[in-house]
């Protein structure tokens, strides 16, 4: 069985992440583990033994409580572990608990806005492009089983499909899977090409996988037409990106939930 | 729920009597008919009076239609410029009134609006090279401005699978949130929240509303999207989106959108907008 560490705190985007991790479990038969991260790095304790005892055991308390009142506002029925309450450095500690306890997700909130920098900064950090299993970034609560294989001329789909392959690889049924070939062309409005060779490689990675009837679309346009055209789906899937594109603009803009793989 | 519906003789009045027709019948809204007139005579407009009546028949036609009219009985004078038209053996378990009024219309819409307190008024806008509101274009976005009630403002009563409303303050009343359950549900429509940022980000009341209102409209299965914006964005983006939206501003005391969108904003906007502008307060 999988099982992923999702980031929570009793707030907008960990709602959102919740109710669409909850949706995912369900369909994946997925356990989560919900982690609560207090960021000690600028709270430098100098207290040592019972003060310090009393401040952590005060965080692990508090961490508790906020991930039980979130957990019962948004009554999710998927399975979930008991909360991992972290106090540390962020990045740095939950890379290593992604690493030590080998999950095979790791989920978190991020609210939609339109700042294409503070995307850039998240995707780039320490955390995403160290993590050793795939990141889900949720944006907006969707259905998970209608899912979009974002790929432009630098992307290796192969990577994409495998981690695909990972998270939904028992169901075969229900899932509805398109290959979204994105260039990057000044116009007013969307457009489509004819289809690379590369991509009917990837289709028959697809089928190999047991993901039979996926389609393949080239998508040509500026990337604030083809975040629009895409919203539909549920999910989006593609690479990690390591430096500013235009896919990585596409991403920024896109409202749907991102699942992000090295 | 009271709607009051501001009827001239035009088309676009039609297709707000139809919006109106939807609306009441999905929550059994008292509804009063308002037909206007802009000249001050002696007696309502026999046109005017013979069009609401169409109207009226609209909200009677279903079988199971809590909206009843008998035979037409007679026009009574309630006061200078204003009349009732009266039918006969009307039973209906809803309330069904035609009331004309004449003279200045935000004046008389204002002065209905006063007597009877709607929870909505439902009128309709053309396009702007059209002959409207007796040569007064502007006059739904008057009444959205000044009327202390919910307005909605109906340009084509085919709406597009989409809702767009905006929220920059915590104050939404239980009722707006129900229309809006409303106006999605009728229209089979998913719903995008654009919440405006404060100087320091998303402000902790504005946050909380938010996580109120996903989890609300998620729970009745209402596909719900989310994006924050600055300020400078929100003009633009509804812009955008009201060429394929219905459009939706809280526009509470609290809020700043009035500061944002300027008069001639708001009628631009309005102009711009092919579906229906739903003013919430």
């Amino acid at each position: 069985m999988l099982s992923s560490l999702i980031n929570l705190r009793e707030d907008l985007k960990s709602s959102i992440a919740l109710r669409f991790a909850d949706r995912l479990a369900l369909l994946t038969d997925m356990i989560l583990r919900p982690v609560y991260v207090e960021d000690a790095s600028d709270k430098f304790q100098s207290g040592t033994g019972w003060v310090r005892r009393s401040w952590l055991q005060g965080i692990e308390e508090s961490g508790r409580d906020e991930i039980a009142r979130l957990l019962k506002t948004e009554k999710v029925r998927c399975r979930l572990l008991s909360p991992l309450i972290i106090v540390g450095d962020p990045e740095k500690e939950l890379l290593y608990h992604l690493n030590r306890d080998e999950y095979s997700l790791y989920i978190e909130g991020y609210l939609n806005v339109s700042d294409k920098e503070a995307f850039k900064k998240r995707v780039t950090s320490k955390l995403y492009s160290e993590s050793p299993c795939p990141v889900l970034m949720v944006k907006n609560i969707t259905s998970p089983s209608d899912i979009l294989l974002l790929i432009d001329e630098s992307s290796r789909p192969e990577r994409i499909i495998f981690r695909l392959f990972t998270i939904f690889g028992k169901i075969k049924d229900g899932l509805d899977i398109t290959l979204v070939r994105y260039v990057y062309k000044e116009q007013d409005k969307v457009s489509f090409g004819p289809m690379e060779e590369e991509d009917r490689d990837a289709l028959e990675l697809l089928e190999g996988a047991g993901y039979v009837g996926a389609e393949s679309l080239v998508v040509q346009g500026p990337p604030e037409h083809v975040a629009e055209y895409i919203r539909d789906h549920g999910l989006v899937a593609a690479e990690m990106p390591a430096r500013h594109t235009p896919r990585m603009e596409l991403l920024a803009l896109a409202s749907n939930p991102l699942l992000l793989c090295r | 729920m009271k709607i009051l519906v501001a009827i001239d003789k035009e088309e676009y009045s039609r297709k707000a009597a139809a919006k109106a027709v939807q609306l009441a019948r999905n929550t059994w809204a008292d509804v009063t008919l308002l037909g206007l007139q802009d000249e001050r005579t002696s007696k309502p407009s026999i046109e005017l009076v013979e069009e609401m009546m169409v109207y009226g028949h609209l909200f009677t036609a279903q079988p199971d239609s809590p909206y009843s009219i008998g035979p037409f009985d007679r026009i009574e004078e309630l006061g200078p410029g204003r009349w009732m038209v009266r039918f006969l053996r009307s039973r209906g378990r809803k309330q069904l009134r035609f009331i004309v009024r004449a003279g200045n219309l935000l004046k008389q819409v204002m002065a209905q609006v006063e007597e009877e307190g709607p929870d909505m008024i439902i009128l309709g806008m053309g396009d702007r090279n059209e002959a409207q509101w007796g040569g007064y274009p502007d006059f739904p976005v008057r009444v959205a401005e000044k009327a202390p009630c919910t307005v909605l403002i109906v340009k084509e009563d085919k709406a597009p699978r989409k809702m767009v409303c905006c929220l920059d303050q915590d104050e939404i009343s239980q009722e707006s949130l129900e229309l809006i359950n409303q106006f999605v549900t009728i229209h089979d429509a998913e719903l995008t929240i654009l919440a405006v940022m404060g100087g320091n980000g998303l402000k902790e009341r504005v946050e909380a509303k938010l996580r109120e209102l996903v989890r609300y409209y998620t729970d009745l299965g209402i596909k719900t999207w989310i994006w924050i914006l600055e300020p400078k964005e929100l003009v633009r983006a509804v812009e955008a989106a009201s060429s394929n939206s219905i459009v939706g501003l809280w526009m509470g005391k609290r809020s700043f959108l009035h500061a944002l969108f300027s008069k001639n904003q708001m009628e631009e906007l309005v102009e711009a907008a092919r579906s229906m502008v739903l003013i919430l307060k």
